[in-house]
């Protein structure tokens, strides 16, 4: 676990959600689903950082745990230091204004009864910012302009535009209480291709105009490359891998994030063969033992990697995996198993 | 419109026939206010062996492509006409009618899903809808059946066939009850599959399966392949030939490598530079404005035009016809494909 | 929306702000035009309902004769004077309907009233809040259920004593926990779904969520439920003054009436059928209306993409 970063403006720490299965409390573990595992993240001031990974790796879980959406099992959420799993009702919601979520479904997040002005000014309302309905409509018409909107969508409803624009009215909504923080939880993966460009593009510039630190999960491998600084690979609610984009991408250390880069297609690498990870995702409900991993990773020893999980370890510039046999040697082609 | 999509090799002088060949295509569904025309004059062909791609978004009429092909729109509303949908020079239909009717031989088309939980019904066992098909369409009795059922999920590599026939689909994961399906369509004997979207609801690494999985077993049966998806990379693994789709027409179509290198139409120029490239960082994308139109309320001439930088008053007013490139092998709807400059396209990262 | 000149020569695709979508092919439904999508039978319902509901308003001044005095001959078919009728003391059966139809609507409104506002909070309170009070309210509702309706009816009537306000209560407990369960799953699947937790997200109180985003969409589920719960109060009230222990005459209802007339229903048919129907007519017209409702209260709220 590499040290507290005394720049983060959001951290978790050892988070674990764990849910049990509904009905009695079952004696014993057995059928816990392990969530999120442990995680153990730190975003800077102006970063954007990235969480892939695939279906029931946790990525979704750790978004809910990190807004406190769903309170986690234990570990620790820090807002500009401040705990929030230990803070009062009152005092998370002051927080709230400057820790916001977009979310994945545009036509789902949206109270379709209430018209885009009282979407977007929800927040404003809850957190008393604006004295009159003057003030309220002026602060709304710059948040949709400010999102390619115009002013005039406020009276309109939602099911009247299309999922890029309500997606934008969702990113209106999130950023007029001036967060510093947003949790982006799949922007776009609900979208049509041609209209995902111009969202990520919005977050782009959102996050240079104000500064601000993205949290971008999506299972989408590219569209995390365009906007993220630093990505973290997640496998069954750990993460086995974290750098920077580049390091991430072109010399990746934990098998499963190599195998993940083989597995994404690529119109530049053109038909034919290409060597496949094995199996399917295990269920989250029964983990293999040690690194969970270990089933499908071909540099698995039988042994070491049967047994005990790997912590994360430094292994580059900030880059960290855990693994037992990190693929310190980024030339060798890696020998995943075909299929 | 036929003679300028690409044909497989001559060989002694006499062109083989296409195992399917579509002309004209308009699918329209009457509603009870109104019409709306989802595919609007659609021709493509797929040769032995081949497989070709189906590329657009939502509303581009492309599921309803793949639909209207294998027969199952229910109509009305839907009403499908073409001039010519012909399997290997035969009427299509009459294909079907007489294939049906006879045992053993299947069905010319089979289609596969995308959600493929919904597909396969979870009170049947897996071996029980496989077998269900061999012996309703492949004329086999109980006992051949059974066999078949256990090669065919051998086919499609799900480990442990002969016990896992017994299980039922819940009992699979995702990416395994692709596969079944995938079975299942190969119950019929098809000589063209249909795959629309069949990885879209797949985890990155199982869709990498499923796509090797498709094409191992399309060169091995020599099936021809459509393959409908709005991923121009999952697209591009696994086709030769592309049909670019676009408020229910064909915009643009070739060897899916030279439509990719320089595209001659500004839609798929525009989702060639607005895809993220895996790795690429903060380079800010070229982004296309506005949406898609929904099925049915295209606007008038070209259905890009609004959302073209390049639009003029020809091309709102009149469709543009799809014609071969001056210097390319594929062919594009526009009315100023000739003037597009030539396409930066990135080479690796 | 800001877009640079372009011409064929400039191969660039600008990144153009979008323009908002042309008017909607769905077109906004106004309060009015809710009307107009209701189906031809609810629309029937409605009236039905209406119509009766109008009647048993004015009945004091519409009903011709007195009735609890007698007024003409005894068992008298449909006349002239008396429309449907005479029953077997000579008393005007039309006007007893009308007077009986003021207990039905009263019971009905009364009941389906007290069912919406207490079952209707338990279940939000329950749905929403979960843990113990959730537990509590579910298991009484499951009590409570497991009894038949008129049977549970019955019993409380036979424990309260007779009357109009003992009826209601009873009925009133009886419909209570078909609403407090309607509404509680209701919420339950509310409270999930991805708009709700925005507002939590934003900041938004529990008591705000529950007001502003969940309850609008509850009121509807509930008022179909309601309409069901009425046409259930009316049955219900009707057959226990039927058993002799709900409403008792001389003061007229239609289940009594019915019940009265049983001894002579060989010779004075009539004085059965008329508040027969009437109990059939109203309940279908309220059940109709309902379904209308009901097919307006759900597609109106799926989004259309």
């Amino acid at each position: 676990m590499s040290d507290i970063d005394s720049d983060a403006v959001l951290e978790c720490r050892d988070l674990r959600k764990y849910y049990r299965p509904s009905g009695r409390k079952w004696r014993g573990d057995a059928g816990i689903v392990r969530a999120v595992d442990g995680v153990s993240l730190s975003v800077r001031r102006g970063e954007t950082l990235g969480i892939v990974g695939e279906s029931g790796c946790g990525k979704s879980s750790l978004a809910n745990a990190v807004l406190m959406l769903d309170p986690p099992t234990s570990g620790e959420v820090l807002f500009r230091g401040q705990d929030l799993t230990k803070v009062s009702d009152r005092e998370l919601r002051k927080v709230r204004r400057r820790l916001q979520v977009v979310f994945q479904d545009p036509y789902a997040s949206l109270n379709a009864r209430m018209t885009v002005e009282q979407i977007v000014a929800e927040p404003l309302v809850v957190h008393g910012e604006v004295r009159s309905r003057a003030e309220r409509a002026v602060r709304v018409g710059e948040a949709l302009e400010r999102v390619g909107l115009s002013s005039g969508d406020a009276a309109r409803h939602p099911f009247e535009f299309s999922g890029g624009q309500r997606q934008r009215i969702g990113i209106a909504r999130a950023l007029i209480s001036s967060p510093e923080v947003v949790i982006c939880d799949e922007p776009v993966s609900a979208l049509d291709v041609s209209v995902q460009a111009q969202v990520l593009n919005l977050l782009q510039d959102l996050q240079a105009e104000r500064n601000l630190s993205y949290l971008f999960i999506s299972h989408d491998l590219s569209v995390v490359s365009q906007l993220v600084d630093r990505v973290a690979v997640m496998y069954l609610g750990r993460i086995v891998e974290v750098g920077s984009v580049a390091e991430i991408f072109r010399e990746p250390k934990h098998p499963y994030t190599r195998a993940l880069l083989a597995a994404v297609p690529s119109r530049r690498r053109g038909g034919g063969s290409r060597t496949v990870l094995a199996g399917d995702v295990p269920n989250p409900a029964a983990p293999p033992s040690g690194c969970t991993f270990h089933p499908r990773c071909p540099l698995n020893d039988g042994v070491l990697c049967a047994e005990t999980a790997p912590e994360l370890r430094l292994l580059g510039d900030r880059q960290e995996a855990a693994c037992h046999h990190p693929l310190l040697d980024a030339a060798a082609p890696v020998g995943v198993r075909p299929h | 419109m036929t003679s300028t999509i690409n044909s497989g090799p001559r060989e002694n002088g006499a062109a083989p026939k296409p195992l399917l060949e579509v002309e004209n295509l308009r699918v329209s569904f009457q509603l009870a206010q109104r019409t709306i025309d989802a595919v609007r004059g659609v021709s493509f062909a797929v040769q032995p062996g081949e497989a070709v791609g189906i590329l657009g978004e939502s509303g581009s009429g492309k599921s309803v492509t793949g639909r209207a092909l294998m027969g199952i729109l229910k109509s009305p509303p839907a009403r499908v006409t073409a001039d010519r949908m012909q399997f290997l020079g035969k009427d299509l239909d009459q294909v079907r009618r007489e294939r049906r009717r006879s045992d053993g031989s299947g069905q010319p088309i089979a289609m596969i899903f995308q959600n493929p939980f919904t597909a396969l019904n979870p009170v049947f066992r897996v071996g029980n809808a496989l077998t269900e098909v061999l012996v309703t369409r492949r004329g086999m009795t109980a006992a051949q059946a059974r066999t078949e059922a256990v090669r065919l999920l051998d086919a499609v590599r799900i480990p442990n066939a002969a016990k896992r026939i017994k299980s039922y689909p819940h009992e699979f994961s995702g990416g395994m009850q692709q596969r079944i399906m995938i079975a299942l369509a190969l119950a019929l004997n098809p000589d063209v599959l249909i795959a629309d979207e069949p990885t879209t609801a797949l985890d990155v690494t199982v869709q990498a399966q499923i796509l090797t999985l498709l094409r191992e077993l399309q060169q091995e049966r020599q099936m021809g392949l459509i393959f409908i998806s709005h991923d121009l990379d999952v697209v591009s693994e696994v086709v030769t030939r592309v049909y670019v789709m676009y408020g229910g027409r064909i915009v643009e179509s070739g060897p899916v490598d030279s439509i990719y290198a320089d595209s001659r139409h500004p839609y798929t120029r525009g989702l060639l530079l607005s895809a993220p490239t895996p790795g690429v960082h903060k380079k800010r994308l070229v982004a296309i404005a506005g949406s898609p139109p929904e099925a049915g309320a295209t606007p008038p001439g070209c259905p890009f035009h609004p959302r073209c930088p390049h639009q003029t008053d020809v091309c709102r007013e009149e469709m543009p016809p799809l014609l071969p490139a001056a210097d390319g092998p594929g062919v594009a709807a526009c009315h100023h494909a000739e003037q597009l400059p030539r396409l930066e396209v990135e080479t690796h990262v | 929306m800001r877009r640079t000149d372009i011409t064929p020569e400039q191969p660039v695709l600008v990144d153009v702000v979008t323009e908002p979508v042309a008017p909607p092919a769905q077109v906004r439904r106004t309060r009015m035009k809710l009307l107009r999508h209701m189906s031809p039978m609810s629309k029937i319902g409605l009236v039905v309902v209406g119509v009766i509901v109008l009647l048993a308003l004015a009945a004091p001044l519409l009903a011709p004769f007195d009735p609890l005095a007698p007024s003409a001959s005894r068992l008298a078919g449909p006349s002239g004077t008396h429309f449907f009728g005479t029953d077997l003391y000579g008393r005007d059966v039309l006007s007893r309907m009308l007077i009986g139809a003021r207990v039905s609507v009263m019971v009905g409104f009364v009941v389906t009233l007290s069912a919406l506002v207490i079952g209707g909070t338990l279940g939000c309170v329950a749905g929403f809040v979960g843990g113990a009070a959730d537990a509590v309210v579910s298991r009484i509702t499951e009590v409570l259920l497991a009894v038949p309706g008129v049977l549970l009816a019955i019993a409380i009537v036979a424990t309260l004593g007779s009357g109009v306000w003992n009826v209601c209560i009873a009925l009133t407990l009886g419909q209570a926990p078909i609403m407090i369960r309607v509404v509680r799953s209701s919420t339950l699947a509310l409270r999930e779904r991805p708009f709700v937790r925005a507002a939590h997200a934003v900041g938004a109180t529990r008591l705000r969520i529950l007001f502003r985003h969940i309850a609008p969409y509850v009121l509807g589920v509930a008022a179909v439920q309601g309409t069901f719960v009425f046409a259930h109060a009316i049955l219900y009230e009707a057959a226990l003054s039927f058993l002799g222990i709900g409403v008792k005459p001389p003061d007229p209802t239609w289940g009594n009436m019915i019940s009265e007339s049983r001894a002579f229903l060989s010779v004075q048919p009539w004085n059965a059928i008329f508040p027969g129907l009437a109990i059939t007519l109203l309940v279908l017209g309220v059940n109709f209306l309902g379904d209308g409702l009901r097919d307006l209260v759900d597609p109106e709220n799926q989004e259309r993409s």
